[in-house]
């Protein structure tokens, strides 16, 4: 039995889950406290990949992430290596696949923080960046926690999207999902069973790792 | 140091039409009854709502004017402000909410005797009581060195007993800042009490006959209503 494709899944579902911050932040404070216009187009951009069919999104980061591709030749032309077909091609897609399912709950915890708290870190003189950081983030955590759950559970089943960007590379594209798949076309039942079944603890740990750093904080 | 406001402002249901000046060492009452624009004018004093037109100016400092299209934002005005509740961060100890954006952590030590919170300075704010947040918030506000003290109904969710001792507090304090005060309050009597002066909003304009109707519900005006009553002598003797 070969454990690699569960080791590269929840290393895939780590690396999502750490990057994941970083991109979904703005969006969901942009959304979450402005005012503008253009707010709803954004909302829907967001949101987009929820409702896309996995092998369309799939099919059209294959498109600008091949070499031929806007971001893929920006990479190569980067680090001299291909996107697609490696570790890297496959966590930006699931950065990109997870985006929405990191947004929305990060939004609505936002939008739940009593607005006076951030008028009064105003006038004491906290700028939108210090406030973010000093009294947004310090306040939703319980939001920031059931991002992360949703992030990682999902990266960890993921399919359509993985197959099209990253194919079934053994260590470095074929992640759990892809190989239990493999395993049932070619009638390896056992190792499918296996596989399949030791996706659930690896999930159920998680779960309650952050459901612990939850109640720390509630405390 | 005195604080000078001519402003307008189109809310949803008034129009605003201000202008008054405060001066240092003085607490101004704002009354009136709800929805004539008082919390929108403290809001403004703070930077956190932009009026339409008009001029806001702290001794030397323009904080708006609407000719030279200048507006500092409140985290320039370094102005102390202390809502009715909620505003204490709650993530924080009273201590560092205290010291959040001091200035100086001796003062804020000070500040904690003064206003008898040093022994919870630990203590999240959710587990105090209401009147240990109000003098924990107070504490915040003063420990930025503010240059003019807004306090939007500060005592107003607080039980009788701790809402006069905060006001004797806040009626010591006073002398001893060197700051304009402006004290919004739906209470009469607390006006009377702190105010140096009292100003009554009604429909976003200064009206200067709405503390009378309320002492003389029955009579109609007297050809002097129109003067501000001068502290609590003034309010207490229709009374």
């Amino acid at each position: 039995m070969n454990w690699e494709p569960l080791y590269l899944s929840i290393k895939l579902a780590l690396f999502t889950m750490l990057l994941m911050p970083c991109i979904a932040f703005p969006p969901a404070y942009f959304l979450a406290f402005s005012k503008r216009r253009g707010k709803c187009l954004l909302d829907a951009f967001v949101t987009l990949p929820m409702v896309i069919p996995p092998t369309v999104l799939g099919f059209g980061l294959l498109v600008v992430m091949a070499p031929s591709g806007v971001v893929g030749s920006l990479w190569e032309g980067a680090t001299g290596e291909r996107l697609i077909f490696s570790f890297s091609g496959i966590l930006m897609a699931s950065l990109v696949f997870n985006l929405p399912f990191a947004v929305q709950p990060l939004r609505a915890s936002f939008e739940k923080i009593d607005k006076r708290l951030l008028d009064s870190a105003a006038v004491l003189g906290l700028s939108p960046l210090q406030t973010f950081y000093r009294v947004i983030i310090p306040n939703c955590l319980s939001g920031i926690a059931a991002s992360a759950i949703l992030v990682f559970a999902h990266s960890l089943g993921e399919f359509g999207v993985i197959l099209m960007v990253g194919g079934s590379i053994p260590g470095q594209t074929q992640v759990a999902s892809i190989a239990i798949f493999e395993a049932v076309e070619a009638l390896r039942f056992t190792d499918a069973v296996y596989m399949s079944a030791a996706l659930v603890p690896v999930s159920f740990v998680f779960l309650i790792f952050i459901n612990i750093l939850n109640g720390k904080q509630h405390r | 140091m005195s604080l000078f406001l001519s402003v307008t402002k189109q809310l949803d249901n008034i129009f605003m039409e201000l202008a008054f000046t405060c001066r240092s060492n003085m607490l101004t009452a704002i009354v009136g009854p709800s929805g004539s624009g008082k919390t929108t004018l403290m809001r403004m004093l703070a930077g956190l709502d932009q009026p339409d037109a008009g001029l806001i100016k702290l001794s030397g400092t323009t904080w708006f004017s609407s000719m030279d299209d200048r507006y500092l934002p409140p985290q320039k005005r370094k102005v102390g402000l202390v809502f009715q509740d909620y505003q204490l961060f709650p993530h924080l100890t009273v201590e560092k909410n205290i010291t959040f954006a001091a200035t100086d952590t001796k003062l804020s030590s000070e500040l904690m005797e003064a206003f008898e919170i040093d022994h919870l300075k630990n203590k999240k704010p959710h587990s105090i009581s209401g009147g240990e947040r109000q003098r924990a918030a107070f504490c915040q506000a003063l420990a930025r060195e503010p240059v003019l003290l807004l306090l939007d109904e500060p005592f107003s969710a607080l039980d009788v007993a701790t809402r006069r001792k905060l006001q004797q507090h806040l009626l010591q304090l006073k002398d001893h800042l060197a700051i304009p005060i402006i004290h919004v309050t739906h209470d009469l009597e607390e006006a009377a009490l702190l105010g140096d002066e009292i100003f009554a909003i009604e429909d976003g304009k200064l009206s200067p006959d709405w503390l009378y109707r309320q002492q003389y519900p029955q009579e109609p005006p007297t050809p002097f209503h129109h003067i501000n009553l001068q502290r609590s002598e003034k309010l207490n003797a229709g009374t």
